[in-house]
Formats: C-alpha cells, sequence, structure tokens
C-alpha cells in the first residue's frame, strides 16, 4: 500500500493508538486528518490566531501523553480529542495572567469577537439536517443559547449570565433542563 | 463512586460542555478511571455534541506547525517510556489497578514520591495521613501536601515559584464531587506553611489537592477561580 493510501484510510482512533504505542507519526495523522479543523474549532473559541495555534499543540501534547487512557468503547477518538481541544482553550480563556499580558486594545477586541462567536440563531451553525441540530431546535430560545455559548464559545456560567443578563442560578437551571431534554430527544 | 444515573448523565454533560469548576472537572477525570457508567456517559456526551466540533471552518495549518508540535513532545516522549517501567511496579506495590490505566506520569511521580516522603519523615513529627505532590501542567513538581487528617495540613515548595502581583497562593482539596473544592486556606507565600482548614472527612486515597492564584485575601467566591499552580492526586500513607 502507497503512503498516500495509507493515510486515507487512516483514522483518528488508529492514529491515537499508534501515539499510545509511543510512535509520533500518530500526530501527523491526526494533524493531517483534522488539524485544520481543530485549528477552526480554537479560532472560533479564541478568535486570535496565535492563541489558537496554541491551543492545538497543547491539544497534541495532551493527546500524546493521554493516548494511553483512551478507550475506544466509552466513545469515538474524534469525540475525545475535540473535548481536549475545548479544555485547553477554556483554560487560555480562564488564564488571567496570560490575558492581561495582551495590549488591553487587543483583549477588548478578542473579548467583543467573543461576544460574536455565536449569534442568537447560532444553532444554525449546524449544516444540513442533523439529528442535533432538530433537537436544539426544539429546545427553549435561552436553554438553547446558553449551551451553545458555552460548547462553542467556551462561556463559563457567569459570563452566560452576564452575557443574556439573568442570575447565575437562572442560567443554571436552564442549562441542566436544556440538558435533560436534548438526552431525551437525541436518546 | 457516584451511580445515581441522572447525577452521572448531568455531570458527563457539563463536564463536556465545560461548565464544571476546575476541580469538578479534575475529579469527574479522575472518577472515569475506575468508573466505567461516567466514562461511558463522557464518551457519548463528546459523541452528541461532536457535530457542533465539526461544523467550525477548516482553517489552513501553517507550514512548519506539525514539526513544532513534535518537539514540543520532546519531555513527554521520556515521559511516557519512564511510565511504561514504572507503572507496572508501582501498581504491585501498591495493588491499585488503577495506576496500570491511568498512564499519568504526574500520577505515577507523585505515588513514587508520596512513598519515599512518607518513609522519611522524621520521627518526631506526626504521620501524615495522606501525601499528594502537586505538579504543573508541563508535569514538574511545584509543592508538596502533607494532611495530617485532623484539619491540618502541610505544604512545602519544591519549586521555585513565582507569585504574580497582586495575587495570593490558596490550598484547595476536593473531599469529594458531592461537596466541590473546599479551602484549607490561604498561603503566606513561597515557604512552608501549617494550614488549619474546616473539618473534613478522613483523605481518601486519589483525593485531589491543588494550589491555585488567587486575589489577595483568597478566592471571593469561596472555590477555586484563578490559574491553576500545581495539582495531585493523595496518595494514603501506610497503607
Amino acid at each position: 500500500m502507497t503512503e498516500a493510501a495509507s493515510s486515507e484510510i487512516c483514522s483518528v482512533e488508529e492514529a491515537v493508538g499508534i501515539c499510545a504505542a509511543g510512535d509520533n507519526r500518530g500526530i501527523d495523522m491526526i494533524l493531517s486528518e483534522e488539524g485544520g479543523r481543530l485549528l477552526g474549532v480554537a479560532m472560533r473559541m479564541l478568535t486570535r490566531r496565535d492563541l489558537a495555534e496554541e491551543a492545538v499543540q497543547d491539544t497534541m501534547v495532551q493527546v500524546w501523553r493521554k493516548a494511553s487512557q483512551y478507550r475506544a468503547e466509552t466513545g469515538s477518538a474524534k469525540g475525545w480529542l475535540y473535548t481536549i481541544l475545548r479544555n485547553r482553550c477554556r483554560n487560555i480563556l480562564r488564564d488571567e495572567t496570560r490575558l492581561t499580558a495582551l495590549p488591553p486594545d487587543e483583549l477588548t477586541t478578542m473579548q467583543d469577537a467573543r461576544q460574536e462567536s455565536v449569534t442568537l440563531e447560532g444553532w444554525e451553525i449546524l449544516p444540513g439536517t442533523t439529528r442535533l441540530k432538530d433537537c436544539l431546535a426544539s429546545l427553549d430560545a435561552s436553554g438553547r443559547e446558553a449551551i451553545l455559548l458555552a460548547h462553542v464559545a467556551g462561556f463559563s456560567h457567569g459570563e452566560i449570565s452576564a452575557r443574556l443578563k439573568v442570575p447565575l442560578g437562572t442560567v443554571k437551571s436552564w442549562v441542566r433542563r436544556s440538558l435533560v431534554s436534548l438526552r431525551g430527544c437525541l436518546s | 463512586m457516584i451511580n445515581d444515573k441522572d447525577e452521572i448523565a448531568r455531570l458527563a454533560d457539563e463536564y463536556v460542555l465545560g461548565l464544571l469548576e476546575p476541580m469538578e472537572a479534575e475529579a469527574v477525570e479522575v472518577e472515569m478511571e475506575t468508573n466505567p457508567d461516567l466514562a461511558k456517559a463522557v464518551g457519548e456526551s463528546q459523541d452528541r455534541f461532536l457535530p457542533l466540533d465539526l461544523s467550525a471552518t477548516s482553517e489552513t495549518l501553517r507550514e512548519g506547525f506539525a514539526g513544532e508540535v513534535k518537539q514540543a513532545l520532546g519531555p513527554e516522549q521520556e515521559a511516557a517510556s519512564a511510565t511504561s517501567k514504572v507503572v507496572p511496579m508501582t501498581a504491585r506495590k501498591k495493588k491499585s489497578p488503577w495506576l496500570s490505566k491511568q498512564g499519568l506520569w504526574p500520577a505515577i511521580a507523585a505515588t513514587i514520591i508520596g512513598i519515599i516522603i512518607g518513609s522519611y519523615l522524621p520521627l518526631n513529627r506526626p504521620e501524615p495521613v495522606i501525601v499528594a505532590v502537586l505538579v504543573d501542567a508541563n508535569g514538574v513538581a511545584q509543592a508538596i501536601v502533607e494532611d495530617y487528617g485532623n484539619s491540618e495540613a502541610q505544604i512545602r515548595f519544591v519549586s521555585d515559584v513565582e507569585v504574580p502581583t497582586g495575587k495570593t497562593m490558596q490550598l484547595w482539596t476536593l473531599p469529594s464531587t458531592e461537596t466541590g473544592p473546599v479551602s484549607l486556606g490561604v498561603l503566606p507565600g513561597v515557604q512552608p506553611a501549617v494550614v488549619d482548614g474546616p473539618s473534613l472527612p478522613a483523605p481518601k486515597q486519589q483525593q485531589l489537592y491543588e494550589v491555585t492564584f488567587e486575589p489577595l485575601g483568597g478566592s471571593p467566591t469561596g472555590k477555586p477561580t484563578g490559574p491553576i499552580l500545581g495539582k495531585g492526586l493523595g496518595v494514603l500513607q501506610g497503607s
């Protein structure tokens, strides 16, 4: 089999397995398969390319370290990979020391851009017809927005509360209720 | 161990959405190692929300990025090979099957250093019930916590810690996911200190300890809010 053909059939599952065996070609495979989209997710959450690249790099370091912990029977490697990425992005967003190192105008631009990353109809970012899209559409608008702000833009409960101008406790109960509805809808 | 199905599903979803406090998220990661129901719920939640990730517009990685990433793996490659040598021996010695699954160098380093510290404490000092080595995001040891299980805990720093201006360090533990993180005290600086925290249940194996940077006087919310200096899982002594 040629190298090109072999890379075509590689999956993230296989690549993680290769990392777990201590072979860093697994990292090349993941970046070749998913690198562009990983960077896209990080850009959507962090809005700055330098920070997004840092998040993707941190993610690959984590994947390399934790590859042996990944268990295929619990879920897909892609789901695992993107969860690590969003965790790294949130770590950057919550690292006050790092963000205050940015020039104030750049920090303001970044925070403004984050506010715009999920519009009121943000759930329509999902292409075509997916079950998740239908189920998100069936939620109350407030709960749906809270979930999207958390997942897509990396907002905390506190940030969602400030953005939607509702008390923290209300946000928490919206989120919990919407997550129960989503699980029911998707099961 | 969390058994309630609804609670597992809620924790899994909020973990995947990044809505848990950092220490609660840590606790979920620790518990997933031994709680297959929680691990499965997290995996299912990740897959439920995956279409949102896949909807992002792909960006072009710049040339040479993969090479830089692989360079950043450098120390971890050594760590990975060290882990494979250390795990089976440590797991046998402590009869803790979770370690063989964990594959986490910091946890293993913490276990080994914890055992060493436990063995060499001067005889005239009380024996800690549990010892945790707090490591930073790169797996470098920053501090050692010895919890005496009577509300007192001692912390010593093993690295040159720089506290950002206007910040203070605060020591936390997580007795259980239900309780959430509990402050053991605000630290006086980068020096050995004994803190007298609230009365808590006896520390458990793998209990999480962590130091965060907080505003002067300590976290305004009573929960960790700032960047993490280091975190580590406790190793029960004499077990």
